[in-house]
């Protein structure tokens, strides 16, 4: 997993539940969650990265570097929910961590979280002389957590909106068993869909900033 | 190295709750009291929306059945969990198509047109509330300050096969003024006691069109299908769904409670009940037909449209 200087993601959020050592135990957990959760509708709170992930420094020493804002995640507009809800996602703050690490030999990507308004003014980068002006905005454009029938589904889209070339979508989806029914289990799969996304991107986000 | 102890535990306690559950069939439906008539113009509408991407299904197995106890709850579980996955991964195509489609603004302007002026429950606007589930139904009626809420909480799926679109509703009319909870019947939503005056489940299934039906009984034909030209006969669908699950609701708001809704005289129908995302088969009693759509009751008197 990709860390920032500025502190390290849920470290929690990485370990599998699929422990030999443990194996009694997590059924034992497994029958208690399942049987508890007929009677009750339980939000959780993923906390996928620390809060003070969002004011990481933005210097790069690269032969050039393309500034690519993450929108914050808007749960009003972009959330959803089948039993386990994502209440605080923290997940733009692993867009932009991943996106800081994601570069070529020439091209280096500078991702900082910024509130929509300050769009225009974040989105102006030159480390070496070369300019590139066009805003190039990333936002989560849907982030849930449902399930199918005993089979837990996490799904993360992201946008990738830059001037001059219409909006393009990238989906991310994690599919399999419920185990334990854990946050952890949640945030795990979760992260793993937004993994999925960014590969999905990769390609074309490079494309775009390249061709630029 | 994954261990196979507690997958298949796990596999076998979540068969063996969801086969509990399953058995558990009641009469659902809660009519309006005589006594509500005409103290139902100050309502509130909300539609609320579990997940805004469109969902999918399967019919559950009965593979296990044979074998019996833990042996064939493990194998069921094997089997759904994998149906669960292909499932999932072949609707992405649909879902990409909806990228930009609001279904729940679609859900909400057809209450909103349907119930602007009914005589029955006039509602005086219709909200949106997304990532709400039916145990937050309490939450949703405390926040409202009109003498009663009417909440639709809705979700739309893809059948097993991908042949059909599904739109499973559940409405529940709750009293907020003191004088239509006294005429209310008090039932449990999460951890909470909600004041009922009425509630109901309607499900709304309409197939794709003959014209574009693949003649390859193929799930990824049917979701390229449904996809295609922007997802236009996915969107078409679940508008006709929209509407016809307001059109549903509005008539049945006027019917008269029963004790049982299993003794409705006349034909009985075939349907599927689509719960926890999982295809069930069940008898019906044809209520009415029309424009080559079936309206049926079912025995906890719920009200599905379907094709003739």
């Amino acid at each position: 997993m990709a860390a920032c200087g500025c502190g390290s993601p849920t470290e929690v959020s990485m370990r599998k539940p699929n422990n030999k050592k443990h194996a009694g135990v997590f059924a034992w957990i497994a029958l208690v969650l399942v049987c508890g959760g007929c009677a009750s509708y339980d939000p959780i709170k993923l906390s996928l990265a620390p809060p003070e992930a969002k004011h990481v420094g933005t210097a790069f020493v690269a032969a050039r570097s393309v500034a690519v804002t993450v929108l914050p995640y808007n749960e009003t507009s972009a959330g959803s929910v089948y039993r386990k809800r994502v209440v605080t996602s923290g997940l733009d703050d692993r867009v932009a961590v991943e996106l800081r690490n994601m570069s070529t030999a020439d091209v280096r990507i500078n991702a900082q979280i910024t509130e929509q308004e300050n769009i225009s003014s974040e989105a102006q980068t030159d480390t070496a002389g070369q300019r590139d002006t066009r805003q190039t905005v990333i936002s989560i454009a849907k982030a849930y957590l449902h399930e199918v029938y005993q089979t837990k589904s996490a799904v993360v889209v992201l946008k990738l909106e830059r001037e001059g070339i219409p909006a393009r979508y990238f989906r991310g989806q994690v599919t399999g068993l419920i185990w334990t029914g854990s946050d952890s289990e949640y945030q795990n799969a979760l992260i793993k869909a937004l993994h999925k996304a960014l590969q999905e991107m990769r390609p074309e986000l490079m494309k775009t900033i390249e061709t630029s | 190295m994954k261990s196979s102890l507690p997958r298949n535990v796990i596999v076998a306690v979540s068969s063996a709750f969801v086969v509990f559950m399953s058995g558990c069939a009641s009469t659902y439906r809660v009519a309006f009291a005589p006594e509500t008539q005409g103290k139902l113009a100050n309502t509130a509408g909300i539609v609320a929306v579990e997940k805004d991407e469109i969902g999918t299904s399967i019919d559950p197995s009965g593979a296990g059945v044979a074998v019996g106890g833990l042996i064939g709850a493990i194998v069921d579980s094997a089997v759904n969990s994998s149906s669960s996955k292909k499932a999932e991964a072949a609707v992405a195509d649909v879902r990409n198509a909806l990228i930009e489609y609001a279904f729940d603004r679609e859900m909400s302007d057809a209450f909103a047109r349907r119930f602007s002026d009914a005589p029955s429950v006039s509602l005086l606007s219709v909200v949106v509330s997304k990532n709400t589930a039916a145990p937050e139904l309490s939450r949703l009626v405390s926040e409202s300050t009109a003498d009663a809420v009417a909440v639709v909480f809705v979700r739309h799926l893809l059948s097993p096969d991908f042949a059909e679109a599904v739109i499973p509703v559940e409405i529940v009319v709750c009293a907020k003024s003191a004088e239509l909870t006294a005429l209310a019947k008090p039932r449990k939503y999460g951890d909470q006691e909600v004041p009922v005056l009425y509630r109901n489940k309607f499900q709304s299934i309409w197939p794709l069109p003959p014209g574009v039906k693949s003649t390859e009984q193929a799930r990824e034909k049917y979701a390229a299908a449904w996809a295609m030209d922007g997802g236009v006969h996915v969107r078409n669908a679940l508008q006709t769904a929209c509407n016809e699950i307001a059109e549903l609701a509005y008539w049945d708001v006027t019917q008269p409670a029963r004790e049982n809704y299993s003794d409705i005289p006349g034909e009985t129908r075939r349907t599927h009940i689509y719960n926890m995302n999982s295809r069930i088969p069940s008898n019906a009693k044809l209520i009415k037909t029309e424009n080559g759509r079936v309206w049926v009751r079912l025995a906890d008197g719920s009200l599905h449209a379907q094709a003739e």
